[in-house]
């Protein structure tokens, strides 16, 4: 094991993923795996599944916005991929299913209400093949999503508008891409190419 | 399809910016908000739940401190191992319901204990935190 680390997770396939002072790892058996991002550093795991897909947070050197300087990420069989709802000051990645979906928490802007303390809205996010689903309890100030089985189950923990909390477990019904949005995509794709080859010829 | 470039581009940049860049409104079914009977107001948080919908999690006993639950079939259980001077954290829970995570058992340098909860029997081995944790592997 790297020294000094520190485990985050154990799966039921023998991995372990874990981070010390200089990087985040797999490691199972004799065998581990360096996850380095691209861009950033201080990069941790939060999550392997039975695939050994990792899950975790990083510092980007170029954030998305100015004030997203914490993103998650996906580590799937050596892509790193990294993970920020769009508009978000902070992601955070906390767990994956088996079957692939990941699951977080995202932080907004601040808000000011006209009665009562201003409050950082806190959602809850599910992440699949590109598409981001968000979550919110109705009546909530917060909505942290921590872990997601393969029934699309989670957990977390929720906060209402008069600050009490709890935790809760619910399902949560993750999007695909729509079939009009990839019609979209695709045909203007075919399009692209189409030109291409009509101009090449 | 598309005769000229003027109608191509922008559906393909429209299509890729629908793709990626929102966020879709999702629906959370069948909310249940529960609370470790007996936990601080507002500290049962969970944690994990594995594929046959045992849920582990952590709240705030208020006179041992934190401390690891197991939620099955609406049963709760307290799994971390007596002795816990300081509270107990929540590092993972597999698929068998065993649980895995740290335990503060006494005044430092053993003060950092790592145990495995399996349904009722608990083991534990010490380690001194200053060298780095240690997990103990569920083998």
């Amino acid at each position: 094991m790297p020294p000094g680390s520190s485990y985050s997770f154990y799966n039921d396939v023998g991995a372990i993923g874990g981070q010390n002072a200089t990087s985040a790892f797999i490691a199972q058996g004799s065998t581990v795996t360096t996850i380095t991002p691209p861009d950033g550093n201080n990069v941790t795991v939060n999550t392997i599944n039975n695939s050994n897909q990792a899950v975790g947070g990083y510092f980007p050197a170029k954030p998305p916005s100015p004030t997203a300087n914490q993103e998650g990420y996906l580590y799937s069989s050596g892509t790193f991929t990294p993970l920020y709802v769009p508009g978000s000051a902070v992601t955070y990645a906390n767990g994956i299913s088996d079957n692939g979906v990941v699951v977080g928490t995202y932080n907004l802007a601040q808000v000011s209400p006209a009665v009562g303390i201003p409050y950082t809205p806190v959602l809850g996010f599910t992440y699949l093949n590109g598409v981001y689903t968000s979550y919110s309890i109705p009546g909530t100030t917060m909505t942290e999503l921590f872990a997601i089985n393969n029934a699309g189950q989670v957990v977390g923990y929720e906060r209402d508008l008069n600050g009490v909390s709890h935790a809760f477990v619910a399902t949560a019904s993750t999007a695909v891409p729509e079939p009009a949005t990839l019609a979209i995509a695709g045909s203007g794709l075919i399009g692209l190419i189409g030109l291409r080859r009509k101009r090449n010829a | 399809m598309y005769p000229n470039i003027r109608l191509a581009v922008p559906s393909a940049i429209l299509g890729t910016v629908l793709l990626v860049s929102s966020a879709t409104a999702g629906t959370l079914t069948g909310v249940t908000l529960f609370d470790v009977p007996g936990a601080s107001s507002g500290s049962t948080t969970a944690y994990n739940i594995n594929n046959f919908g045992t849920i582990a999690g952590t709240y705030l006993d208020p006179v041992v401190g934190y401390r690891v639950f197991t939620l099955s079939s609406g049963v709760y259980a307290t799994v971390d191992p007596a002795g816990s001077v300081n509270g107990s954290s929540l590092v993972s829970l597999n698929n068998a319901g065993q649980v895995v995570g740290f335990s503060n058992t006494s005044t430092p340098p053993d003060y950092d204990a790592s145990y495995l909860a399996d349904k009722g029997s608990f083991s534990a081995t010490r380690h001194h935190f200053a060298a780095g944790f240690e997990l103990l592997l569920l083998q």
